[in-house]
């Protein structure tokens, strides 16, 4: 043994070790029963390796329903934390099963470490979890995803006050912060539109070409692609593109901001966050959405046409001229605000999303997740109220 | 204390070996269990750290005092084997351990403890799940689940914070994570705690708390405990040596009345709480112009 006043943690490692690597020297448990006591006695090493036998003999012990268990650790002369753990366990089943279990022979060294915790508070009984009805489980469910709706829609709010009411009030929009955004958003996007673009484009042309081939009715591919890249796929596209890449960038960033208390600190400094950060991003990314769109559009056209003219001898000119009187300036238009709305949209989820987040750097990562969901959950809604408007309105 | 498998093979290798040489943590002959030699950090231009000698002894209470970026958290990092020094050696027990096998490096580092100085609590797991991660996962296989459970909840309830034990990082106080850090530090019954500044930021009470149990750990079970702190009251309660940096350099080193007599100029201004004459803003232009 080494010297007092812990022997257990002061001594020569390879000794200690060689006591713990031997399986048989710790895991000796006896257990003896006289007069409805029962006595379980533990060998010379109470450590790691010896606490699931020591565990396994009391809750044996306990199911033979005894008077009194008495726990002999009087022989112990190696122990660890784990070990006194499971005398602990020990003590605490014994409590939950009602039968009177004692400890014998315990040492100075064990007083010692004992004096640091308070076995009354380890074994105490702890509360089972509430239990909870149907309905409060329902609103545990729902009330977040409510809340997250209610904190998208002041945020969209805000963000359109300060574009539209601000200006009137004197206070000067942040070109420069804005511009800085657009920067990053549609510069860093424009490669991975533009090859998307183009290679949709010859999808696009690829499958309608398949299907009007049928009734020889090949030059009305350009119709097709026309239509659909301006109308649908042209907005959704670079409005998923920007909710995968920009979203998610904005949800972390704030998010990140928030846990270090930066936004605090704007408001404490009387700085709006929401107009120092959010507005910019928000303009840019409606911007960029409109920007990247038609730059979308132009190459998918070019892919199309490339097709056309490579596979289906449809000359550039034909294709432009059926272009030309299949979409109207009206198309356009109201492709350009879908752009607008769903950029906005994927700015204000993203940036809500990264102003709401709590609990350290796993919400930042929940927050980066709920922003690209929601943002391309809200696209599709959003494109779903503007078709059934156009519809409404030009029928 | 045993420390026998951990579960690998390839860690029990790595550990009959170091048996076999006859080299294990409390380095024969000599009372000092870790030695750094010479220690020099270059970040990129600046010399944080200028040759640094320090030896401390099993079973003592080192501090390593001074200002702030005066490198003592770099130091820490080297000694704890976390980061290597440019040059220079740290050893622990007669072992080079910047230099060990992969499979020896995890073996000491399961037998040293670490509390970083924000807390470093895993966000996503409660105060009790994060004290018991080193357990559940070095020791997983050969303890019961409640076991675990249990000598978390006496760490917890060592550093007093067992009424906290299923809650989440997020929601505690600056004190608290730095408890629970201590907590998870020792989850593993380490021979040496490293701690990065204990009581940064705290109210005098906690820090005296926390001041208290570092000591307590140290007498009960003998931890070798290196401290990091520019907070003086603290570090006189606690150490049982110092070593006291300035600009990569130790200004001073031993007991706090060696450290005092050294006479250093620094030192003095430090305990003082005065600042140094270069230091201190110009004011001399505007008191002219006024006049």
């Amino acid at each position: 043994m080494a010297p007092a006043p812990n022997p257990t943690i002061d001594q020569p490692l390879d000794a200690v070790r060689v006591a713990g690597s031997d399986p048989g020297a710790g895991c000796s448990v006896s257990v003896t029963t006289k007069a409805g006591v029962t006595t379980v006695r533990t060998g010379p090493g109470l450590t790691r390796s010896a606490v699931r036998g020591l565990v396994d003999a009391v809750s044996r012990s306990l199911r033979t329903c005894p008077s009194r268990i008495v726990l002999d650790v009087g022989a112990v002369d190696d122990f660890d934390s784990a070990g006194l753990a499971g005398l602990v366990e020990a003590l605490r089943l014994g409590r939950a099963a009602g039968v009177e279990l004692r400890l014998r022979g315990l040492s100075q060294a064990m007083l010692d470490y004992f004096s640091l915790v308070s076995v009354e508070r380890l074994t105490a009984a702890e509360p089972g979890p509430e239990p909870r009805g149907i309905l409060r489980r329902l609103g545990a469910r729902a009330l977040p995803v409510l809340e997250s709706m209610a904190t998208v829609g002041r945020l969209g709010a805000d963000c359109v006050m300060a574009v539209l009411v601000d200006p009137w009030r004197g206070r000067r929009p942040r070109i420069d912060r804005t511009t800085h955004e657009f920067d990053h958003t549609a510069g860093g996007a424009l490669p991975i539109t533009g090859l998307i673009g183009f290679l949709l484009g010859l999808i696009l042309a690829m499958q309608a070409w398949v299907q009007l081939r049928a009734w020889a009715a090949e030059l009305y591919v350009a119709d097709m692609v026309g239509v659909s890249v301006v109308t649908e796929i042209g907005p959704l596209m670079t409005a998923i593109v920007l909710a995968a890449r920009s979203a998610s960038a904005n949800a972390a960033q704030l998010g990140s901001m928030v846990v270090g208390e930066e936004v605090d600190a704007l408001r404490q400094m009387g700085i709006d966050p929401v107009r120092f950060l959010v507005v910019p991003k928000v303009v840019a990314l409606a911007l960029a959405a409109v920007a990247l769109c038609l730059i979308f559009d132009g190459v998918a056209i070019v892919g199309a046409a490339l097709f056309a003219r490579g596979f289906a001898d449809i000359g550039f000119v034909a294709f432009g001229e059926r272009l030309e009187l299949a979409l109207g300036l009206r198309d356009l238009a109201t492709a350009g605000l879908k752009c607008l709305a769903f950029g906005g949209c994927v700015g204000v989820v993203g940036c809500a999303e990264g102003l709401s987040v709590t609990g350290g750097s796993e919400g930042v990562g929940r927050a980066t997740t709920r922003a690209v969901v929601y943002s391309v959950f809200l696209i599709i809604v959003v494109d779903a109220l503007f078709v059934t408007l156009q519809r409404m309105v030009f029928a | 204390m045993s420390r026998a498998g951990w579960g690998d093979a390839a860690q029990l290798a790595a550990l009959q070996e170091l048996q076999a040489e006859g080299l294990t943590l409390d380095a024969r002959g000599s009372d000092d269990l870790i030695r750094a030699v010479a220690v020099t950090t270059v970040f990129g231009e600046r010399t944080v750290l200028d040759g640094i000698d320090l030896a401390i002894r099993r079973g003592e209470v080192f501090v390593l005092m001074g200002p702030s970026g005066c490198g003592k958290t770099t130091m820490l990092r080297h000694l704890c084997g976390l980061r290597a020094p440019t040059f220079g050696t740290v050893s622990i027990g007669g072992r080079d351990i910047h230099a060990l096998p992969a499979a020896e490096l995890h073996a000491l580092r399961l037998r040293t403890g670490m509390a970083f100085q924000g807390g470093a609590l895993l966000g996503s797991l409660t105060v009790e799940e994060n004290v018991a991660l080193p357990l559940r996962e070095n020791a997983g296989r050969q303890l019961p689940r409640e076991v675990i459970r249990q000598v978390a909840r006496a760490k917890l309830d060592m550093v007093g914070l067992l009424p906290a034990a299923e809650r989440m990082p997020a929601d505690l106080s600056g004190g608290m994570c730095k408890r629970a850090a201590i907590a998870r530090a020792i989850a593993l019954d380490p021979e040496i705690v490293f701690l990065d500044e204990p009581t940064a930021g705290l109210d005098p009470i906690t820090a005296a708390g926390i001041d208290n149990l570092i000591v307590k750990l140290n007498a009960v079970f003998g931890i070798t405990m290196v401290v990091v702190t520019h907070d003086l009251p603290s570090a006189y309660a606690i150490a049982d040596r110092m070593a006291v940096f300035f600009d990569g350099q130790v200004a001073a080193f031993g007991t706090k009345d060696q450290v005092l007599e050294a006479g250093d100029p620094r030192i003095r201004d430090f305990v003082d709480r005065r600042m140094r004459d270069a230091e201190r803003p110009e004011i001399d232009v505007a008191r002219h112009m006024i006049l």
